[in-house]
């Protein structure tokens, strides 16, 4: 070796450029390691990144590598590979699969009247199934960290739906719901889960944003007995700024499930200052008025601060009531409040004679005055799904395990 | 001239230390302040600085004619730039089209904050360089030059900061410190635009204009309304109470439909009412125990959790709130509420940080409620700490428990959120007989000394509230059942199983906020996060030992000592500019660890830190100037700085261990204090010398000052980026000292290199 080289005059430019690209280089060696260790491994049931997939029910085929899912108003074209938006449906050899088949993130057995459904089989259970996903994007999402991971980075259990259903049926659980992240997303698993239960005689639910095309909906329809769905805000600015979505396809869904016969109620979260000026509420309350009917339950809930909007404070109260008054006068029968126990908003009142109908407190009934789906005082009809015997006790609030799912 | 120039040059250090620590606090409020948002922010400061004396200073000074009306007209534009950063800092939600009340991403943060500090730093580190050059005589190149800046500088920086840390920040709005600041740097551009030689005419115009406009905006109370807009842009949609500092920070409260909002540092921090929050903190807490009479509550009481508490047979509650601004703002904004229970006789509010207080009183607690934010920055993770847990458990009776709660998400525990979860729950169990955690939103933990005592069946919990008659509304029944069932206690209790792989929370190794701030990363889609997650203890030391040999190995192969020689004192003073920002990070929150959060004692230490600086600068100048300062005195300074990180750990755990009085004056008041004075006195030591070395081996006054000072910001830019955010949280105080003090001897190794024959002369 002449030393050539290293006699060189290495100038001080030079110097610190190879010291840089040097320590970078090495610097990120042991780095990778680390996250190469993390990546690669093999997931089973009720462990991170546990998934399988079955075959979408609704998308185009474009060509030999493009598909266009159908399933939602974003109407995604995806080649080979590439992820939908909701993070949870990805096109195969040509096909279209959604990746949270039979894997949910996220199973409890929740009060319905959590749900929040308040005209439906008050004060029984449902069994509340999530995967992960979501096709909205909003930012005080209150599973965002299920709705806004792909399902690979999530803690799955294997839960097929006849597995659901029987789950349902041993837990004491008159109903399914298709709950806490986006139900839509996963539409596939909630359908044949829904096929399932209905031969079984246990109903469906499912509470969703509405973010969904029609023809999916009128399929899954057939099978479902209520549906709560967010009408988050009431103008395309918020939709456009808060979701990521389009207000549109929501207000669609709305008519479509009206138009089904399924059992519809509608809950609005009031954030403000966003969506809290109370005369885009009337409009809103016109509306539902006007194309749902006055007689659908619509909840104003309360907002608080979660994920990316942490800097806000929760909705004031008078907010909601102020909300609650403005939905009344419109003439919408039976507006609630959430989560204010020990207020009005949270009882049913006969809209014919202003009994108290459901006496409520969080999610127990302390007074129930339904008798066959009628007012007990003036029977005027009450719009719901209400148990099919007349005897019912108050019953203690039986909660049997089901941690062979919850790991 | 030379009156108002060394004027000019103790007021550019001024302005940059005044100007920090008002621009630093503004960001805070903006960005998400956590350890991360410090440190890039910090870091932004530094680089910027270092940027404007190495890339722009070195290269373009000697080029400027007439460099005294550069100088005049540089800090012309300092002057300006300072008040628009403020507006520009409240500007950001808005320019980044954040939605009122969203965080703020990692990646907008970092290229807002860079934008932001690109101005006025670059013109600082400009400044530097160019002053350095108009202070020597015209043809004196000596280092002694460049010594005596980095003094003044120095002086001028200790005085800043201390001016705007213990007074200015607490009188005046942040818009008013920078406008006064302008206004200062301008009166002394007026003063040194007499002594230009030429284009005097054409500079006045613009000075005195500015100099009138400043005027007149203080005079006809202009100042309020541009405040009022700044603080309008922020807070746009809300109603607007009031925004005050104090010197622990920025409190903010806005109103809506009889509904208050607290924010902290831009934080939202509890609104009253919100019986859903106080109710649970409060009757979760109490109701544990059998019999709850004396109970301890840290932070948060004015938010109804005291009036909570109250409802229940206690005889005492001692509140500790640090920041006596929050108590005067509730009693200016709450007082009307039925929330408000400071009037009430059994409580007694101390205005005390909460570590001093558990290490000093001699109380005896039933119950200690934590109501303190989840641990998102190294300050407040000092309380879950297995140190802190401690600590609670020498004030707490037989059957106390200690309570506090962390943020958390009721239907799924994802794998970040439970490594923090994971960490807090071993430390509590590391010290308390029985943990319980309670599901939901929020994870209650609860430490109880004697085991038997917590439950978390709902009935049991019922009837107590029923024995004692208190009224609640969401603790109840009707929700518990639901939110305590089985299976909702069953998931949680899966997902808190203890894994190798998750540390435990410890006062000199504060993992939980390096947790917190991974899962603060994963509500953005940024692949960082990703990274956050997979580093580890063993990858950073592996990292740590490939740099080193980055570093030392192609300075080792260079045959020539002549080359050798200029290099290893440029790394020297890097390696040093890394340390001595380690020194201040550590020791500021050692202090904080063992003897609690003093505000005016933080001063002290930096002062010290500051003091020492200037005193080894000026030192090293003076031998430089009789002729003397040789790189062995250099190499000395070098073998300090390898040795002190390797004493500072042994200090800290020492006073840490010791709780007797004499050993607790001591360390309080004199050792830690004033340890940094060594710090800085090193560090100051070096600087003018390395010049002196450089300009040995490569001539260039200009050239030198602009390398010299970069580098040692460049050094000090890493350091701020590294250690508070990784390297402390995960290795530790003690292996983060050694890391330093390794780092140094790799230079100290060159030098040795570089010293060559010198060295055998002088051995």
């Amino acid at each position: 070796m002449n030393g050539h080289f290293y006699r060189r005059k290495l100038s001080r430019r030079e110097f610190f450029k190879v010291c840089a690209f040097s320590s970078i280089a090495l610097a990120s060696t042991p780095l990778l390691v680390d996250i190469l260790k993390a990546a690669v491994s093999s997931p089973k049931s009720g462990e991170k990144g546990f998934i399988s997939k079955r075959e979408a029910m609704f998308y185009k085929v474009l060509d030999e590598e493009t598909i266009q899912c159908q399933l939602c108003p974003r109407r995604c074209t995806l080649s080979e590979g590439m992820r939908g938006f909701c993070r949870a449906r990805e096109p195969h050899g040509g096909k279209h699969y959604s990746m949270v088949y039979g894997d949910p993130c996220a199973v409890y057995k929740d009060p319905i009247e959590k749900k929040p459904l308040f005209h439906f089989l008050p004060q029984t259970f449902a069994f509340s199934i999530a995967t992960a996903g979501c096709n909205l994007r909003c930012k005080y999402c209150q599973n965002w960290e299920i709705s806004q991971f792909p399902p690979e980075e999530t803690e799955n259990y294997e839960l097929p739906p006849e597995e659901v259903v029987d789950s349902a049926i041993k837990l004491n659980c008159p109903t399914i719901a298709y709950t806490y992240s986006e139900p839509s997303v996963f539409y596939e698993y909630m359908y044949d889960t829904a096929v399932i239960a209905h031969k079984k005689g246990v109903k469906n639910i499912y509470h969703s944003n509405g973010y969904l095309n029609p023809e999916p909906l009128k399929e899954l329809c057939k099978y479902l007995d209520g549906a709560n769905i967010d009408l988050k805000g009431f103008t395309q600015k918020y939709y456009g700024e808060i979701c990521e979505a389009t207000l549109k396809p929501v207000l669609d869904t709305l008519k479509t499930l009206k138009k089904e016969g399924v059992h519809l109620e509608i809950t609005n979260l009031i954030v403000p200052p966003y969506n809290d000026d109370m005369e885009k509420i009337k409009e809103m309350c016109l509306w539902i008025g006007d194309n749902l009917g006055k007689e659908v339950p619509l909840h104003f809930s309360r907002f608080y601060p979660l994920y990316k909007l942490k800097n806000l404070s929760p909705t004031p109260v008078s907010t909601l009531e102020k909300a609650r008054e403005v939905a009344m006068k419109v003439g919408l029968e039976y507006v609630y409040i959430g989560n204010v126990p020990g207020h009005r908003g949270e009882n049913t009142y006969c809209p014919k004679d202003g009994e108290l109908l459901i006496h409520r407190r969080g999610y127990e009934i302390l007074e129930n005055n339904i008798v066959d789906g009628k007012c007990k005082f003036c029977g005027k009809p009450i719009p719901g799904v209400w148990p099919e015997e007349k005897v019912k006790k108050k019953t203690e609030l039986p909660s049997p395990k089901v941690s062979k799912y919850l790991g | 001239m030379k009156k108002y120039l060394i004027l000019g040059l103790i007021l550019i250090g001024f302005t940059s230390m005044a100007a920090q620590i008002v621009l630093m606090r503004e960001l805070m409020v903006v960005f998400y302040g956590n350890e991360l948002s410090l440190g890039i922010t910090l870091a932004g400061w530094l680089f910027w600085v270092a940027m404007g004396s190495w890339g722009i200073g070195r290269f373009f000074v000697e080029r400027i004619r007439n460099k005294l009306a550069f100088f005049v007209f540089a800090e012309l534009l300092l002057a300006l730039f300072l008040p628009l950063t403020i507006f520009a800092t409240s500007a950001i939600p808005i320019i980044l089209n954040t939605s009122p009340g969203e965080i703020i991403g990692l990646f907008p943060m970092i290229y807002s904050s860079l934008a932001i500090l690109a101005p006025p730093c670059l013109l600082l580190g400009f400044l530097f360089v160019l002053g350095c050059r108009i202070y020597s005589a015209k043809n004196r190149e000596g280092a002694e030059q460049i010594g005596y800046v980095y003094v003044l500088e120095a002086i001028g920086a200790t005085s800043g900061g201390l001016l705007s840390s213990l007074l200015l920040i607490r009188v005046l709005p942040p818009l008013y410190i920078m406008l006064g600041i302008g206004l200062l740097n301008l009166g002394v551009v007026f003063s040194l635009a007499w002594f230009l030689e030429e284009k005097k005419s054409l500079l006045l115009v613009p000075t005195s204009i500015l100099i009138l406009f400043g005027l007149s905006i203080f005079s006809f109370g202009k100042v309020e309304d541009l405040c009022q807009t700044s603080l309008d842009l922020r807070w746009k949609t809300y109603h607007l109470l009031t925004s005050r500092n104090s010197i622990y920070g920025n409190l903010t409260v806005t109103e809506k439909d009889n509904t208050y909002s607290f924010f902290n540092n831009g934080l939202y921090n509890f609104t009253v009412p919100d019986e859903f929050t106080s109710e649970r903190i409060a009757h979760f807490a109490l109701l544990e125990h059998p019999e709850p009479r004396k109970v301890l509550l840290i932070g948060g009481g004015v938010s109804g959790v005291l009036r909570e508490i109250l409802k229940h047979p206690v005889e005492k509650v001692d509140y500790l709130e640090l920041d006596p601004l929050m108590i005067t703002l509730a009693k200016e904004y709450l007082s009307s509420t039925k929330e408000y229970a400071l009037n009430d006789e059994r409580v007694e509010v101390r205005n005390i940080d909460g570590r001093l207080f558990v290490r000093r009183t001699s109380n005896k607690y039933d119950l200690i409620i934590v109501n303190l934010p989840s641990p998102f920055t190294a300050q407040i993770n000092r309380f879950y700490t297995v140190e802190f847990f401690k600590a609670t458990e020498r004030i707490l009776k037989e059957e106390g428990i200690l309570f506090f709660g962390i943020t958390s998400s009721p239907n799924y525990i994802s794998e970040e959120q439970r490594n923090l979860l994971v960490s807090l729950n071993e430390s509590l169990k590391r010290v308390f007989a029985e943990v319980r955690v309670i599901p939901g939103d929020t994870n209650y933990f609860l430490g109880c000394k004697s085991k038997g005592i917590l439950t978390l069946d709902y009935k049991r919990l019922m009837e107590r509230l029923n024995e004692r008659r208190v009224k609640a509304k969401y603790v109840r029944e009707y929700y518990l059942a639901s939110e305590l069932s089985d299976e909702r206690v069953g998931y949680l209790e899966g997902k808190l199983r203890s894994s190798p792989k998750i540390m435990l929370n410890y006062d000199f190794r504060p993992i939980s906020y390096y947790y917190d701030m991974v899962l603060w990363s994963t509500h953005f889609k940024f692949t960082l996060a990703k990274i956050f997650k997979g580093i580890s203890t063993k990858g950073i030391y592996l990292t740590a030992l490939l740099i080193y040999c980055a570093i030392l190995l192609p300075i080792w192969l260079r045959r020539s000592i002549d080359e050798v020689r200029p290099v290893a004192v440029l790394t020297a003073v890097a390696t040093t500019g890394f340390a001595e920002i380690t020194f201040q990070v550590i020791t500021l929150l050692s202090f904080q660890i063992i003897y609690g959060y003093v505000y005016y004692k933080l001063s002290i230490i930096l002062t010290s830190f500051m003091i020492g600086l200037i005193f080894g600068g000026w030192w090293a100048t003076k031998i430089i100037e009789k002729g003397k300062g040789n790189f062995l005195n250099f190499i000395e300074a070098q073998i300090c700085i390898c040795i002190y990180p390797l004493i500072l750990p042994l200090i800290f755990l020492g006073f840490a261990g010791s709780s007797g009085k004499f050993s607790t004056y001591l360390g309080s008041n004199i050792i830690l204090p004033f340890l940094p004075i060594i710090a800085g006195f090193i560090g100051g030591f070096q600087f003018p010398l390395a010049n002196k070395l450089y300009l040995q081996s490569r001539g260039g006054l200009v050239r030198a000052a602009g390398l010299t000072y970069g580098l040692d910001l460049f050094g000090s830019c890493l350091g701020a980026l590294l250690v508070s955010v990784f390297l402390l949280p995960i290795l530790g105080i003690p292996a983060v000292c050694l890391l330093v003090a390794l780092l140094n001897l790799v230079s100290l190794v060159l030098l040795l290199r570089g010293a060559g024959s010198t060295l055998k002369l002088f051995l």
